[in-house]
């Protein structure tokens, strides 16, 4: 089958009425799990399996992309609202999408975040379709050394997040990496900070990390202030606010190019999870505004950079597997499994084999943004009164939903109780000035850096020299210290400027 | 005051019905087993080989239980599929819980570390799958076969980290066939390491062979050798490591096996194995396993004893190196 044949015939099976159903089913699903921390798409797909064993296969893609198209927009609401990431790619969206809840621009944030998402959404799928016939080069374009400066690219955005505190936000840094030391070695295999206590050996798990890191200690800080609402403004016209922030990803076209196509790479790059695209995005967002100092406070741009690229990412990360059989994300691990489930051999020849279910999926996941984004700009309206609820109200059901969702992620107590520690813990960072993203950013990133870095060093027997070999992790070396100077230069720029 | 009365009928009614349900489920519950839904647990993540045998085998098994209760597969993931193994042991011996154990890795993990429990104490289900692994290399490496990999210096083979199957897998195969191989540890599983040897990274790795046929077939990765005791049907040009002189190197399989907690009783256990065996001749099922290869490979008491000894022994003898 050619290559548009397939699309057409895809696309007609698409707008038959069944599969209709099936992706706005899979859409409402989406949204609802990734609204809701700790239920994720992956869980949504596992359940879904089951239940679509009787299904032609191409009806099954159609469910699952609609869980996984909808699915990050799903998880901005809560971020932006309740500053909960929904799912783990909905982290760096908390940043500046909570703060401008906060001045009562929620409205506007989630027309940013339904905006970008779509468009992302979209960018995303193009270049996979541009891609495919490249599939192979494109995988082996990334060894170790490669992974390794894109994970100092995100790592050295501490810098910039540090603002000012560059003691407390180094610290911060550090001791985010600190915290993802916790366990079993993914080198060696030496069991680190755990003793004999087994569940430490896998590390500490993300979800609960985030939850107790932005949920928690929200709720902490917002019964210890007293404060009577969410937002500490009421803006006017909250209706244009929506529109306002569809503006905005216009606004910052650049920033939304630039944020979907970091989303896009980082999805392609098998190994490497989703929260790490929308980080990395946002990192290079920072340092590459006019205003970095502004990242943080609720500035439109982050909130398009963190939204644009985690849906960028899915049209990344279906490259390597439907092209190659190689997961680019937790979420595709699973679709894999489907795959198998229904029959079909995931591998380098299923693009060739079966090429109107990938077109399916790629019809389906532009679908299921089409509709989670509409949801979006109209629900804004009604979403936005959760910040001028009373606070006393809110507290409970915050704290409620996170410690439920720190539970259902993987069903265990623990994590309940590791939730409420980190809680607590960024509680008391906060007041007492630590910047607590650079931990974030440390905690996620520091993993993947420790791993890329040995690994480049075990495959090059011990070569220093192999980060420098290559001409892409050169360049992107050479980059970084572009991107680490830049803002000492325009500073002093700046500072003759005002003299 | 009427109406107050008529509550406590009300209130008083329901409970009534409660009890009388209470009880009538305590009888039936002995007898009529199983009379409610089955949980089985899958020791690793989602979209895996065990999540994905887990979720395609639970469903025929309830068709042919007694009662058609449903069997609900679930995830418990953790220390290495440690995690859901032991939520196994610990729980009741009703029959209600059953899960997948990976073999030699539980194995190799009650020797390595202390994990809380002892295996051997697990009531051995059923084997459900064994999945043959090989040694591949990229099809355009230089080494072509087991005497090339014996001569070269430092054979960087890609890995999982130390405690899980995989590696133990590369170890056990260079320990036995001879090869001077340095660990490439850190990757996440199959689908990291596949790249890593189409880009050189490293030079081979030790991979399940049915896994991977799609990639042998687009020409990407080639076996050397299989970890079997024949050549196996789906490459019957590649050599086995019996008939290259080292038949101790076919422990290297992993072995998806099937527990239930200790004590349980053994009428619930031989309703559990005619399930077991029903769903096994299942012909959509088998359909299935055809169509997506993924072979099935039923084994039961001793022959399914017999297995875990035998990876036990071997594994035991390098324990000192997989600590």
């Amino acid at each position: 089958m050619g290559l548009f044949e397939a699309m057409t015939v895809a696309l007609f099976k698409a707008f038959e009425l069944q599969n209709l159903l099936y992706v706005s089913l899979g859409t409402i699903i989406g949204l609802v799990f990734g609204c809701l921390p700790g239920l994720s798409s992956v869980v949504g797909l596992s359940l879904l399996l089951p239940l679509t064993f009787g299904m032609d296969p191409m009806s099954g893609m159609f469910l699952y992309a609609g869980v996984m198209g909808a699915n990050p927009f799903g998880g901005s609401i809560s971020a932006i609202l309740i500053n909960t990431p929904g799912t783990a790619v909905n982290v760096a969206t908390c940043f500046d999408g909570y703060p401008m809840t906060q001045r009562g621009e929620a409205g506007r944030a989630l027309g940013i975040s339904a905006t970008a998402s779509g468009l992302g959404a979209v960018f995303g799928l193009v270049i996979l379709i541009l891609l495919i016939p490249v599939v192979r080069q494109t995988i082996m374009l990334f060894g170790p050394p490669e992974f390794l400066m894109f994970i100092l690219f995100g790592l050295s955005s501490i810098v910039v997040a540090s603002r000012g505190n560059m003691i407390k936000g180094l610290l911060g840094g550090g001791l985010g990496m600190l915290v993802a030391c916790v366990g079993r070695s993914p080198i060696t295999g030496a069991i680190r900070f755990s003793r004999d206590i087994q569940y430490f050996w896998d590390g500490i798990e993300l979800i609960p990390f985030v939850i107790g890191m932005f949920a928690l200690s929200e709720v902490i800080h917002l019964t210890v202030t007293g404060k009577t609402k969410i937002a500490t403004r009421k803006i006017e016209g909250k209706i244009s606010g929506v529109w306002e922030g569809v503006k905005d990803v216009f606004r910052y076209k650049l920033c939304f190019f630039r944020s979907s196509a970091i989303g896009t790479l980082i999805g392609i790059i098998p190994g490497i999870g989703g929260a790490t695209a929308n980080f990395i995005a946002y990192t290079v967002a920072m340092q590459t505004s006019r205003h970095p100092e502004k990242f943080g406070t609720g500035t439109p741009e982050g909130v398009v950079a963190a939204e644009s690229a985690n849906n960028a990412k899915e049209g990344g990360s279906l490259l390597p597997t439907v092209g190659f059989g190689i997961p680019g994300s937790v979420e595709m691990a699973v679709l894999l499994g489907a795959f198998i489930l229904h029959g079909l051999v995931p591998g380098p020849l299923l693009i060739k084999e079966n090429l109107d279910i990938v077109w399916a999926i790629i019809w389906g996941l532009v679908i299921s943004n089409v509709l989670a984004s509409t949801f979006g700009l109209l629900a804004a309206k009604i979403l936005v009164r959760v910040s001028f609820i009373e606070v006393s109200i809110i507290i409970p059901v915050v704290a409620a939903i996170s410690l439920t969702g720190a539970y259902a992620n993987r069903g265990s107590i623990i994590d309940m109780l590791m939730a409420v520690i980190f809680g607590f813990f960024s509680y008391f960072m906060r007041r007492n000035g630590f910047p607590v993203i650079t931990l974030v950013i440390g905690f996620v990133l520091g993993k993947l850096a420790e791993v890329s870095f040995f690994q480049s060093l075990m495959v090059s027997r011990g070569d220093y020299f192999v980060f420098f070999k290559r001409p892409l992790p050169l360049t992107l070396f050479l980059l970084l210290l572009v991107v680490l100077v830049l803002p000492f230069i325009r500073q002093k720029g700046r500072q003759k400027e005002s003299s | 005051m009427r109406r107050k009365s008529w509550q406590v009928f009300l209130v008083g009614g329901l409970a009534l019905m409660l009890m009388a349900s209470a009880i009538n489920t305590h009888e039936a519950y002995a007898e009529n087993y199983p009379e409610k839904d089955i949980l089985w647990i899958i020791p690793l993540r989602a979209g895996g080989g065990y999540d994905t045998y887990s979720r395609r085998i639970a469903p025929v098994m309830s068709k042919y239980l007694p009662n058609k209760v449903n069997v609900g597969a679930k995830n418990i993931t953790g220390a290495g599929g440690v995690t859901g193994v032991s939520t196994v042991f610990k729980s009741k011996p009703d029959g209600y819980t059953i899960g997948l154990a990976a073999y030699p890795g539980l194995a190799v993990a009650s020797m390595t570390m202390d994990i809380g429990f002892d295996p051997n104490q697990l009531t051995p289900l059923a084997q459900i799958a064994v999945s043959e692994q090989a040694l591949f290399v990229s099809s355009k490496s230089k080494l072509k076969s087991l005497d090339d990999l014996k001569k070269t210096k430092g054979v960087r083979l890609g890995t999982t980290s130390r405690g899980a199957s995989m590696f133990s897998f590369s170890l056990v195969a260079s320990k036995t066939l001879g090869i001077d191989s340095e660990l490439v540890t850190g990757y996440g599983g199959t689908s990291d390491i596949i790249p890593a040897i189409m880009r050189g990274d490293v030079d081979g790795a030790v991979l399940n062979l049915t896994q991977l046929k799609k990639y042998i077939e687009s020409g990407d990765l080639k076996p050397l050798f299989t970890f079997t005791s024949k050549r196996h049907e789906l490459t019957p040009d590649v050599p086995c490591v019996s008939e290259l002189g080292v038949p101790e190197a076919t422990v290297v399989q992993d072995y998806k096996m099937l527990f239930a907690p200790p004590g349980l009783p053994k009428d619930r256990l031989d309703i559990l194995k005619k399930a077991l065996v029903d769903s096994f001749n299942d012909k959509e099922l088998l359909e299935w396993s055809k169509k997506s290869s993924m072979p099935l490979e039923l084994k039961m008491d001793a022959e399914m004893k017999a297995e875990i000894d035998k990876m036990t022994k071997v594994y035991g003898q390098y324990k000192e190196l997989l600590k």
